[in-house]
């Protein structure tokens, strides 16, 4: 037995849809158990269907953060469009040890800085760290793209830095035309004798740009002001504990397998 | 009334001029997850549909399948 449940469009109707799941419940119920329960309870060894993603894990030693991002109000917006503030996003953006140790200048004293390049630098806008939607960004759509970080305290284990960057993208593929220019402000403190990220607070703060309206997705204006925070993950629910959500082409099983 | 209160606040919050140290923390707040945003986490949702199915036998309850296209983080 299948009961579709959901009411409500653009915005969901709480009541009919609580109605909706006590109907289909009611029927279940009625139903004899000989038809709503299996002989036999599905073996996870030889029932359960593997799926690429089973193989993708978070390596050994990870720094996890929780990205939550928030559009601001913009001219023409409805609840029609995930763009609206009402709405959140929420994503997980993963380090390696090898990754995230790139952020600690190699001269380990106040004021020394060091300047970030390739992945660490530009996964904040490939994987849509920067903006409510999802979009597809190639590295060739970074017009621009400065990270750095500098060492602003140490005391006993802990070295505490700032990270500052800011990037221009715009896009050109059949996907996205779409554009972002923004920046990134943010400071997180290392532990050197546990040789990991014991705190992260870092915002991204920018005006993203949709290049076509498309009917069925968008309402309002092109352009919107949007915020970004991403902090160690508090792995409080089970969306914190799924994987991010560009694992597949953002990742890859190759990069959970090696260090 | 808090909840509401809360989805007013973020609806209707203007952006800063700038993002820095000065304005880092109102920034922080509007992107952070507010009253209710995160209330349907308050169930214990399974991430596979095996494990959901498991469980619903053992206890004799229908599986409520919340279903997104794509991805409910913002992926078409």
């Amino acid at each position: 037995m299948i009961a579709y449940c959901n009411a409500g469009w653009p915005d969901p109707d709480p009541d009919a849809t609580l109605n909706n799941i006590k109907n289909a419940v009611t029927k279940y119920y009625q139903m004899p158990k000989s038809e709503r329960l299996l002989a036999k309870l599905p073996d996870p060894t030889t029932d359960r269907i593997k799926f690429q993603i089973d193989d993708f894990t978070k390596p050994k030693g990870t720094l996890d953060l929780r990205v939550t991002k928030r559009g601001y109000a913009y001219p023409g917006m409805t609840t029609f469009d995930e763009r609206h503030p009402k709405f959140f996003g929420i994503d997980r953006l993963w380090f390696k040890p090898s990754e995230y140790r790139q952020f600690l200048p190699r001269n380990l004293k106040v004021g020394a800085s060091v300047d970030l390049n390739g992945r660490i630098s530009e996964i904040w806008i490939l994987h849509n760290h920067m903006q409510k939607a999802g979009s597809a960004w190639w590295q060739e759509h970074i017009k621009q793209g400065t990270l750095s970080s500098t060492i602003t305290r140490i005391e006993a284990d802990t070295i505490d830095i700032e990270i500052k960057g800011h990037y221009e993208a715009k896009a050109d593929s059949q996907w996205n035309t779409g554009s972002y220019s923004g920046d990134l402000l943010g400071k997180a403190t290392y532990n050197q004798r546990t040789g990991e990220f014991i705190a992260w607070e870092s915002v991204m703060f920018g005006k993203s740009t949709v290049g076509t309206l498309l009917s069925n997705v968008h309402a309002g204006d092109k352009s919107q002001m949007v915020a970004t925070y991403a902090t160690i993950n508090p792995l409080s629910d089970s969306d914190d504990a799924m994987v991010p959500s560009d694992w597949l082409y953002g990742y890859g099983l190759n990069w959970c397998r090696t260090p | 009334m808090i909840a509401a209160l809360f989805l007013t606040a973020q609806v209707t919050t203007q952006p800063p001029a700038a993002l820095n140290w000065q304005s880092f923390e109102r920034i922080k707040v509007h992107a952070t997850l507010q009253g209710n945003d995160t209330i349907f986490q308050s169930l214990n949702w399974r991430t596979r549909i095996f494990d959901g199915l498991v469980d619903g036998q053992k206890a004799d309850k229908p599986i409520l399948m919340w279903l997104y296209f794509g991805d409910p983080r913002g992926h078409c």
